[in-house]
Formats: C-alpha cells, sequence, structure tokens
C-alpha cells in the first residue's frame, strides 16, 4: 500500500510535465500576445518591448519553456497582469476555492446519500418521486439560474444573507455567511447527482443474492441496508464524487462568477483572456496538481470501503 | 449510528447558520459601498491606462489640475499656471503645505519625478503617448515646476491631471510594492485591498481641497450585472455604476433608487477596412449601411444606455458635427440597398459567394447584438453576412495584421477632440486600424494638435469628421453611451461626469449618505 502511494505520488512528476507541454504549446497558438492585450490599443511600441523584455517573451520558445518552469519550481513565476508572484496570488485564491468546494462537497455527502438511500429503500414512494424529481431538476438547472435564485431568496427577500463576495475565512462569522450560499448553489449538481447515483446503487445491490441470505438470516432491515448494502452501494458513488470534487476545484467557474467569489476557476479564465502566461502555467498546474491527488485520495478510499480491492 | 449522528448534527447547523446570520448593518453611518464590474490591476497611477483603475485611482491621487463641471480644467495641486506666448513652456505654480497619505510634503519635486517616471521608456507607462511632447521637466523652486514642450501641443492640460505619486516613497518601496500600497495625495487613502474581492478607502483628513464627508469608501468587483443589481436591493451595496440594460429598465421607476446618468460614456462604431477589397469601395459601404436599420436597432438593444451616434465625438465634447452627420448618413432602405447590391455584382465588385464577416469582442454584450442584428438585416437584403465573435486579444491581433474588413469596436477617452481622432485617423496613428490614408486629414490633424486657437481647432476638427465619416465613411458611428449610476436613496451628492473618475469628492461636489 505504502509503496503503491510512493509510485502514484513519483507519477506526478511526469503527468505534470505533460501538461505543462500541452499548456504551453497551446499558450502559443492563441492568437494574441500579453503585452497588445494588457497594455491595450493605446500602448507604444516601446512600452510592448520593454514589458516583453522584461518577461522574456522575446527568447526562443525553448528559452522559454525552459524559464517558465524553471521559475514555476522554484516559486518565483511573477504574473504579468498582477506584477506579483503567482504563487502569492494562488495561495490567496485557492483558500477561497478549497473552503467552497469542500464545504460544497460536505453539503452535497451529508444530503445526497441519506436521500439516495432512502429513495432506494422506500423505491416508488412519494419520498422516492418527490426527491429523484429534484435530482433531476438539480441536474438541468445551470448553476448560474440557481446561484441567482438563491441569492434572491436569500438576500433579497429575506435579507438574512449576504449576495456576494468573499467574507473571510470559513471560521469566521461574515466568512461563514458569505459561504453558505455560493456553497449549497455549487452543491447543487453534486447533490442532484450523487442522490441518483446513490439510489440506482443501492437498488442493484439490494438485489443481489448476498442481500437475500442476509434477509432470510433474519437480519434486521436496517442492518442489511446500512451494513450490508450500503458499503457496497458506495464504490461508484465515492468514483462519482472523486471526479465532481476535482470539477468543484477546477470547474466552478459560473458559480464563482455569479458570488464574485476570488477562487482560482475565475482566475485561471482571466489569466488567459490576459494572455498572462506565467499566471495559465501556474494555475492550471496547481490545478492539475489537485486533481491528480484527488484521484490518488478516491483509489486509497476504495481500499477501506471494499476489502476486495488491495494495492498490494 | 455515529454517522447518522453527524450528519443530523451537520445538517442542524447549516440550517442554524442560515437563519441566525442577519447580514451585518451598516452601522457605520458614512460608508459607501460602490459595485463595480471587474476588480483593478494595479493602483499606480503611472499604469492606470485600464478605465476600472483611472477610476479608483481617482479617489487616491490628485494631480496639478482637475476636471471640474462640464470637463473644464480647473486648479488642483496647483493653484494656478501660466503658458507662454508660443504655446510650449507651461509654468505651475503648486499650493503649499499639501501632505500625502503618509505625511511626506508634495513639493515640485514629486511632480517632476510623477512625469520623469511615466516619460521613462524603461516603465513602459501606458500613458506616456500622452506626455511624449515634453521635452523637458524644470524645478523652478519647491513650489514651482515647468514644463518645456518641444512643440506647442493644445491638448496637453489634460495629462496635468494625472495623480502626482510621492518621490521619496516611490523610490523606498519600488514600482511594485508601490502599485499595491499607494500613497497620493487625494481624498482617500488606501486601507485595505483584496484582489478580487474589495478596495476599502479610508478618508483623507488632511485633504486640501476640504473635508471628505464619506468617513469610509468600499469598492466590490462584481462581474455579474443582475447580481449586482440584487446586491444593491438587499443593501450589499450602496451604488452600482455598470449595471447593464435588463437592470436598469428594472430600477427606472422605483422610489427607493435613483438613477443618474451623463452623457460622454463612449463610442460604438463599425469600421471599415481601407485596404481590403470590397471594404475600401464608398459604393460597398454605401450598400452596407442602406441594409442596416442603426437607428431602429440602437434604442431597442441600449435602452437608456445609449443614443444614436453620428459623430465620433461624444455629445459633450466640440465640434459639434451631429446634425451635419446626420445629414449625410445613408439611411435604412432595404429596396434601394438590394438594388445596389445587384449594382456592386454587375460592376464586379462582390461576387456571388463574397461573405461579409463582421468582427466583434466578445466582452460586451450590446455591441454583439448590434452586430447580430445587422448580420440578419444584411442578409434580408441579399448579402451574405456572419458575426464573427471574438475574444478581444484574438481580435486585436487580427485587426492589427489587416485580416479583418469590418469590425465593431468601442473606445473611450479624455475629453480633447485630438485624443479622440488623432490615433483613429492619422495615417500613421496608432489606433488606425482600418489603414485610413489621407494627407490632407494628416495636416489637418497636425495643425489642430498644435493650434492654440480654439476656434482653429474646432474647424480643423470639423474638417476631419465631414471627411472621415461624412464623405468616406471609414468609420460609422453606432451608439454614444451614457454613464448610468443607480444608487440608493440615501447617496446624496453623486452623479456620474467624466468616464475616468468617480466623483465623490470634486470641487463641485462632496458625496455623503443621508441618514
Amino acid at each position: 500500500m505504502f509503496g503503491y502511494i510512493i509510485k502514484r505520488l513519483l507519477w506526478i512528476i511526469p503527468v505534470l510535465i505533460g501538461v505543462s507541454l500541452i499548456l504551453f504549446g497551446i499558450m502559443q497558438m492563441i492568437p494574441g500576445d500579453p503585452a497588445s492585450v494588457l497594455l491595450g490599443p493605446k500602448a507604444s511600441q516601446e512600452a510592448v518591448e520593454t514589458l516583453n523584455k522584461r518577461f522574456g517573451l522575446e527568447e526562443p520558445l525553448h528559452i522559454q519553456y525552459y524559464l517558465l518552469m524553471k521559475n514555476f519550481v522554484t516559486g518565483r513565476l511573477e504574473s504579468i497582469y498582477y506584477k506579483v508572484e503567482v504563487i502569492e496570488i494562488i495561495s490567496q485564491k485557492l483558500r477561497a476555492t478549497v473552503e467552497l468546494g469542500l464545504t460544497a462537497l460536505v453539503i452535497a455527502v451529508v444530503l445526497a446519500i441519506p436521500i439516495g438511500i432512502l429513495a432506494a429503500v422506500k423505491k416508488n414512494s412519494v419520498f422516492d418521486y418527490f426527491s429523484m424529481m429534484l435530482a433531476t431538476l438539480g441536474i438541468s438547472i445551470p448553476v448560474f439560474f440557481t446561484g441567482i435564485l438563491l441569492i434572491y431568496i436569500f438576500s433579497v427577500i429575506f435579507n438574512v444573507l449576504p449576495s456576494s463576495g468573499y467574507g473571510g475565512p470559513l471560521w469566521t462569522k461574515e466568512g461563514w455567511a458569505h459561504l453558505i450560499l455560493p456553497a449549497f448553489s455549487l452543491s447543487s449538481i453534486l447533490i442532484a447527482s450523487t442522490s441518483r447515483l446513490t439510489r440506482s446503487s443501492m437498488l442493484e445491490v439490494l438485489q443481489e443474492d448476498f442481500i437475500r441470505t442476509a434477509r432470510a438470516k433474519g437480519v434486521k432491515e436496517a442492518v442489511v441496508v446500512n451494513k450490508h448494502a450500503f458499503k457496497n452501494a458506495m464504490i461508484p458513488v465515492i468514483t462519482n464524487i472523486g471526479n465532481q470534487l476535482a470539477m468543484l476545484f477546477g470547474g466552478a467557474i459560473l458559480t464563482e462568477t455569479v458570488f464574485a467569489w476570488p477562487g482560482i476557476g475565475r482566475l485561471a479564465v482571466k489569466a488567459v483572456s490576459y494572455r498572462d502566461q506565467p499566471l495559465v502555467f501556474g494555475t492550471i498546474l496547481v490545478l492539475s496538481f489537485l486533481y491528480v491527488v484527488t484521484n490518488l485520495i478516491i483509489d486509497i478510499l476504495y481500499v477501506f470501503i471494499n476489502p476486495q480491492i488491495s494495492y498490494s | 449510528m455515529s454517522k447518522k449522528l453527524f450528519s443530523i448534527i451537520l445538517t442542524a447547523a447549516l440550517l442554524i447558520s442560515i437563519f441566525s446570520l442577519a447580514v451585518a448593518a451598516q452601522d457605520d453611518d458614512q460608508t459607501l459601498v460602490i459595485g463595480f464590474e471587474a476588480d483593478v490591476s494595479s493602483l499606480d497611477p503611472g499604469f492606470a491606462d485600464i478605465s476600472v483603475n483611472e477610476r479608483v485611482n481617482s479617489l487616491i491621487y490628485d494631480g496639478l489640475v482637475e476636471y471640474g463641471e462640464n470637463n473644464k480644467i480647473v486648479p488642483g495641486i496647483a493653484y494656478d499656471w501660466d503658458i507662454s506666448d508660443d504655446g510650449t513652456v507651461y509654468t505651475f505654480y503648486l499650493q503649499q503645505g499639501i501632505p500625502f497619505h503618509n505625511g511626506e510634503s508634495l513639493t515640485a519635486e514629486d511632480v517632476k519625478f510623477t512625469y520623469d517616471r511615466i516619460l521613462n521608456p524603461d516603465n513602459g507607462s501606458g500613458l506616456r503617448g500622452k506626455v511624449t511632447i515634453i521635452d523637458r521637466i524644470e524645478i523652478v523652486d519647491d513650489y514651482t515646476v515647468r514644463f518645456v514642450l518641444k512643440e506647442p501641443y493644445s491638448p496637453f492640460m489634460l495629462a496635468m491631471t494625472f495623480g502626482i505619486v510621492p518621490k521619496d516613497y516611490v523610490q523606498r518601496v519600488g514600482a511594485d510594492e508601490f502599485s499595491r500600497n499607494p500613497v497620493g495625495a487625494g481624498p482617500f487613502k488606501l486601507e485595505e485591498w483584496v484582489p478580487d474581492t474589495r478596495i476599502v478607502l479610508t478618508a483623507n483628513e488632511t485633504y486640501w481641497m476640504k473635508d471628505p464627508k464619506l468617513s469610509k469608501v468600499i469598492i466590490r468587483p462584481i462581474p455579474e450585472s443582475s447580481v449586482q443589481a440584487m446586491e444593491l436591493r438587499s443593501g450589499g451595496i450602496d451604488v452600482a455604476v455598470s449595471l447593464d440594460v435588463g437592470q436598469l429598465d428594472n430600477f427606472k421607476d422605483e422610489a427607493d433608487f435613483q438613477v443618474k446618468s451623463a452623457a460622454g460614456g463612449g463610442v460604438h462604431f463599425f469600421g471599415f477596412n481601407d485596404k481590403m477589397a470590397p471594404f475600401d469601395n464608398v459604393e460597398f459601404r454605401e450598400a452596407f449601411l442602406m441594409a442596416s436599420p442603426i437607428e431602429q436597432i440602437v434604442p431597442q438593444i441600449y435602452g437608456p444606455l445609449g443614443v444614436t451616434a453620428y459623430s465620433f465625438v461624444p455629445p459633450t465634447l466640440w465640434p459639434d458635427e451631429r446634425d451635419y452627420l446626420k445629414d449625410e448618413r445613408v439611411n435604412f432602405n432595404p429596396e434601394m440597398a438590394k438594388e445596389k447590391l445587384q449594382e456592386l455584382k454587375d460592376k464586379g465588385i462582390i461576387d456571388d459567394d463574397f461573405t461579409i464577416d463582421i468582427y466583434v469582442p466578445s466582452s460586451n454584450n450590446s455591441r454583439i447584438k448590434v452586430v447580430e442584428a445587422l448580420v440578419t438585416s444584411l442578409r434580408q437584403v441579399g448579402f451574405k453576412a456572419q458575426a464573427q465573435v471574438m475574444e478581444f486579444g484574438t481580435m486585436w491581433d487580427k485587426l492589427g495584421a489587416g485580416e479583418i474588413g469590418v469590425y465593431m469596436l468601442s473606445f473611450v477617452s479624455d475629453p480633447d477632440p485630438d485624443y479622440w481622432l488623432y490615433r483613429w485617423f492619422k495615417s500613421d496613428g496608432s489606433l488606425n486600424k482600418s489603414f485610413y490614408e489621407n494627407d490632407q486629414v494628416d495636416e489637418w490633424l497636425e495643425v489642430a494638435r498644435t493650434s492654440s486657437n480654439q476656434d482653429e481647432r474646432a474647424e480643423m476638427y470639423s474638417k476631419v469628421l465631414r471627411k472621415t465619416l461624412g464623405d468616406d465613411k471609414v468609420l460609422v458611428p453606432v451608439a454614444h453611451i451614457n454613464q448610468i449610476y443607480v444608487m440608493n436613496n440615501s447617496v446624496k451628492e453623486l452623479a456620474p461626469g467624466n468616464p475616468i473618475l468617480i466623483p465623490l469628492v470634486t470641487p463641485d461636489a462632496n458625496v455623503y449618505i443621508e441618514q
């Protein structure tokens, strides 16, 4: 197990190098250079040259790539737009992104899994139909709209929560108040997909022979559901959550935009539109790293859920 | 069981927190919260060439002179000035004892340092183009500074509005640190800047002009217009400065809010490539315009945000050639457009397969809607047309390479026609993306730039506008944009004016919140 984790961690290095090469290639192919985008149409030729020189944009491509990688590894990558070190910007935004992503995840897990189980156990009941109808809605309605709806209800009508912005760290009152709406909004899709998946997975497991055997042996229904069925049904659910979690970190752009949340998704979009190559480079590599690590954690979690899986 | 308990506790915690947290009441009496469309990138006035930066910087810094009512130049840090008869020497007399936010005194040294810094090509300041006319800057004494120009340059005074920075502080902390922790001599000083979240400014109690009535100004970047509108309704912000048309319509008739507008937010326009067939052909441009119901679509798309434009310079600026250019405008006439199209084909100017690609940046919805409406009308008369919506950087690159035949853009600048016309219409103008070349126009632009005679300047610019827009139709103005502030009723003395500043503390206004 330990050896497996080390091996997977080492694999991260070639993965990130691969990502960086593809990224660098794509950045070279996009038309428009940072100087003309950043300095705007009013910039003089001299200003453009100064900027290109300062950020090594006149160097041959392989040197540019080498400089980017070197600066990334040593933490000296500097943003062209913000004129500060990329690591400083990312660490600011990463906290907001992780707070939002994890809170959304907790909300989703806490709500979706019990709903899914209950819907499966009480199949074809009013609860089942109602919760699955909500889940379908949750998947179909864009996060954008859910967000605006939540803002309208909780800040405009009831005026109990702030509509947008980042209030501070999660553990402060302001921070928590600002986090609730975006986290719920972001979790809506995850709640929907997870509860549906939990339900169908549970239904499948509940049909299995070993469940019938357990019931035949007179095991209490609650134990059958919670112990025997639940663990087995969780494997596809955890896989789904794992995939979605990576999305929560990198792909929360819409939620971040609606709620003016200073996260890393919006940062990445902004960096691309400003052609801020070092910032794009840093942001995407950090996101890729998060993605790979999340997947590793999910793989390790399997072992605990399903003893049949082992990585020896 | 423990899992169940855990989930119950967590759910309960969530619900309790939702209902127990009331939004912190705005107990701080004189705090104004403004919603912006984007965050600033730098608070260094030498790099204030992005509109958001300019507006925020206008609160932190003061210039030698300021914009007064109707954008007239009024005294600022300089209480008076002389201009030599030949128009090349400007001498400014500074008020004594004006302190920067850090307590240091503002002197002629700081003024010279501010402009030398912008002029130094190594610093890459986007404002440099506006001051390259300066030959040298002389310090006469601590409170007198003299600018010697290479040749007369009429719009020079506008460049004297740039924020003055403290020499010692900037040299001590360096440019990058300065851009994040700025020190100026303006009405507000920076307390905190949390990128993409908020900028908090507090009143400068030693401000020379007057005591700001607001004790605190918070600027919040909220990119979504609809969210800005909801923030306004829920009290999260007091003023929204960039709502889009849909939101504005909702606020118009509401008693709890004031909607104030001013002209001069810029111009949206089409441009034709003067070096690419058939876009270089005036007959083609006329056929294009006959098929384009610009006057009909502007009110629908822009609503209160814009009025149909005939001139390139805004209605707030001289010379006013709107009536002349309106008469010269080729009116919408689909029947004639059809005939004209056939004529163009017969003459071999365009062939049957020719498709008009109209390029427009993806960043502004109104512009895209105009282009889409036009594409529909062009198709209705038989043209083949499509909209090419493109990210700005990409489009700008293609424009510069001369690959675009017709484009839609917008432009806003300082209140002098030189800033509006020189770069777009001069043969070697930096914004001349139509590659327009006309010796006469070049000459008029040069004369107007160096003349100190207001009537002569106005005459020259009239000629430029009549020739380029009236005769050659190289650019086609579509809409003049209004700036609109929506604010709750407690905000007093705030109204939009100059698009590059937020007029909170000006010679004519001192914004406050009525309790």
